[in-house]
């Protein structure tokens, strides 16, 4: 990341976000406390931003918001508070003023390739009816070239044959693929890939991301890229944010918090991902209980019960993001920096 | 004498006229404490294969030939009444889901006390219990949970129930199939950790089957690559995963990002798809999708060869040059 583009408006601000959901039953603890007024929060006070063209990636165990985030950065999911800016504008009034000239400029790519398509419209249809609502190509004729040129860029060749096919006849890989191409079809400004690859077998996984790599890049399209496989995310992200229970705990160069983490739930993520290389042993950091529930977060540092650092002072006081300097930010009391 | 060793097994579904070849002549042994990982894509037939030796697939739909010899005794001509002896006792089975696995209307501690009572009928109520809560300790698990519901209870702390299931009579052979893909990262590797250390203790040995390299590099001794329901390759981890001999097993390798590299390498993935199991290509089954396939490939299926210890691998230019 140069300096130069620090100095633009980012694409995509988050300010703030927060997305709660309420429930209709009370939630009963273990100890036999109720909560009346449950409220599941999914995102509870995320901000970042991204430069034009860059890849962040989200990771995090299930449960901790990172699709709930994904789904609020395309406005699927309206923010409880806090606001997310789109080159500079508050994304809600572009959202009221003209819907499908937002959806041009932020795309969602799901992890599941065999329900986002209409089962009775053949790939032709699917490609060519997106282009025409979004006023793309002069008429059916160039439609058709542009899809059979998307298809065959994407290697799904001969492309003549897939336009007449319907998605039932496709490969998951090939679907992901086809999705892919219609988001970005629009040339987004961003795009938000939610877990892409983890329904795809292994041997095929490699080219759909590959895929999502170079189209982002040739568009100079910012992407958030949603998953809980850390060496994946490591591969295709500039940048990653690391999620528990609703908050960021850690963000920074994708190598850095890979290689040099800092808080102590990354340490712990990543000394669990394992590698497929059996020379390499680690010793895995061990985390007691599972996480809680996003109903019922502790207070202060919501890491504190399964923390190995945790002080008297997490208990009670909770954590701001803090910057370690070179873009590294680390929500933890016992991280110093700078 | 192996643990378990296959000879010549071969699974045919029949459906609808058709005849599906999941499992291919594949024979292969399980050494007593050398765990083994089973990998390959979906629809390869780990699952076939484990649920023919586990003697579960249903009968009239599905062929099984071959033996499969769990210490000597040939598990697919077992009457029924040897074979509800051998379950549990000397094999178990771990599955993917456990929440399908365990009863919703029993609570934990019954539905497990029951099962133990039932191959101990002359255990009475409270030794039962004992012997239960002992387990639920075992696998990390606070003794409460005895008296909870499966719906009460997170993915791994059922996942944890139903492998303390399976260990109650502390089974020679414990099989485990994909039961901690469903898990978060941390959870799944302190649970494997957990259970290659009660291996040790209990002499278990494990037959995991899993997508996940990973899983099978930091878990296993030995590892089986299994294709289209052909096994391709077989050797010990360390040996296979580092220098594998398979262009199969090399290209799920390269499809994989790692840790350790230090510049962004292209990954590479296999092309093409499946072949179909209900006419199999002639010839070796992943030659359509190998970039080193020549005609040789494409006409005769290649032997099973052996390449020193325990390596086997069925290519006709594995441990030689590959010319693309």
């Amino acid at each position: 990341m140069n300096e130069e583009k620090r100095e633009q408006t980012p694409i995509l601000r988050v300010d703030d976000v927060r997305c709660h959901y309420p429930q209709k039953k009370k939630y009963v603890r273990s100890d036999g406390t109720v909560i009346r007024k449950a409220v599941v929060k999914a995102v509870d006070g995320v901000s970042f931003s991204i430069p034009k063209g860059e890849i962040l990636g989200v990771i995090g165990e299930s449960g901790c918001g990172k699709s709930s985030l994904g789904r609020l950065l395309v406005r699927l999911e309206k923010c409880t508070s806090g606001k997310i800016y789109l080159d500079g504008q508050d994304m809600e009034n572009l959202y009221r003023k003209d819907r499908l000239a937002f959806r041009r400029r932020t795309q969602m790519v799901f992890q599941n390739p065999f329900d986002t398509f209409d089962p009775r419209h053949s790939i032709g249809k699917i490609l060519m009816d997106t282009m025409k609502l979004h006023h793309i190509g002069a008429n059916d004729q160039e439609r058709r070239e542009m899809a059979i040129a998307e298809l065959a860029s994407a290697g799904l060749l001969p492309a003549e044959s897939f336009l007449q096919r319907f998605p039932h006849e496709f490969s998951g890989g090939q679907l992901q693929r086809i999705s892919i191409l219609r988001s970005m079809l629009l040339g987004p400004d961003v795009m938000v890939a939610d877990e892409p690859v983890s329904m795809l077998d292994v041997s095929i996984r490699a080219d759909i991301i590959n895929l999502l790599y170079e189209s982002t890049r040739k568009k100079n399209t910012a992407m958030v890229f949603i998953s809980h496989d850390i060496t994946t995310t490591r591969y295709i992200s500039d940048s990653i944010a690391v999620m528990y229970l609703g908050r960021i705990v850690e963000m920074g160069q994708a190598d850095e918090v890979v290689t040099a983490p800092r808080h102590p739930y990354t340490k712990a993520l990543i000394s669990n991902c394992g590698s497929i290389d059996p020379r390499v042993k680690k010793k895995a950091i061990y985390l007691p209980g599972e996480p809680p529930t996003p109903v019922d977060i502790p207070s202060g540092c919501p890491f504190w019960p399964r923390c190995p650092q945790a002080t008297k002072e997490c208990r009670q006081q909770e954590q701001q993001l803090k910057d370690m300097g070179g873009n590294h930010f680390v929500r933890c009391s016992q991280v110093t920096g700078l | 004498m192996a643990l378990l060793s296959l000879q010549d097994v071969s699974v045919t579904y029949l459906s609808g006229g058709k005849r599906v070849h999941a499992i291919n002549h594949v024979s292969l042994d399980v050494e007593k404490g050398e765990s083994l990982g089973i990998v390959g894509e979906s629809g390869s037939g780990k699952t076939t294969l484990i649920m023919a030796v586990l003697r579960l697939l249903p009968p009239g739909r599905a062929r099984v030939e071959g033996t499969a010899e769990l210490e000597g005794r040939d598990l697919f001509q077992m009457s029924d009444q040897e074979l509800s002896t051998v379950r549990w006792e000397q094999m178990s089975v771990v599955f993917q889901k456990a929440m399908n696995a365990l009863s919703p209307v029993h609570r934990i501690g019954k539905f497990l006390s029951d099962i133990y009572r039932l191959h101990r009928p002359d255990v009475n109520k409270r030794d039962a219990r004992r012997a239960v809560e002992e387990l639920l300790i075992l696998v990390n698990l606070p003794p409460r949970v005895f008296n909870l519901y499966p719906h009460e209870l997170s993915g791994g702390m059922m996942q944890r129930v139903s492998i303390a299931m399976s260990l109650l009579f502390t089974p020679r052979l414990l099989i485990m199939d994909e039961a901690t893909t469903a898990l978060d990262v941390v959870t799944q590797n302190q649970i494997l950790d957990e259970i290659v250390e009660l291996e040790e203790r209990m002499d278990i040995t494990r037959v995991m089957i899993t997508h996940d390299i990973s899983v099978v590099a930091g878990t296993c001794k030995n590892v089986a690559v299994l294709y289209a329901g052909s096994l391709l390759e077989f050797g010990p981890v360390d040996e296979v995963l580092v220098e594998p001999m398979h262009p199969y097993t090399k290209g799920l390798i390269e499809s994989f990002p790692t840790f350790e590299a230090e510049e962004r390498e292209p990954l590479v993935s296999i092309g093409g798809s499946l072949p179909d199991l209900v006419e199999l290509p002639q010839g070796c089954v992943f030659a359509p999708r190998c970039k080193y396939a020549c005609d040789l490939c494409r006409q005769k299926t290649p032997e099973m060869r052996s390449f020193g210890g325990k390596r086997k691998a069925a290519c006709h230019f594995a441990g030689g040059e590959f010319h693309e």
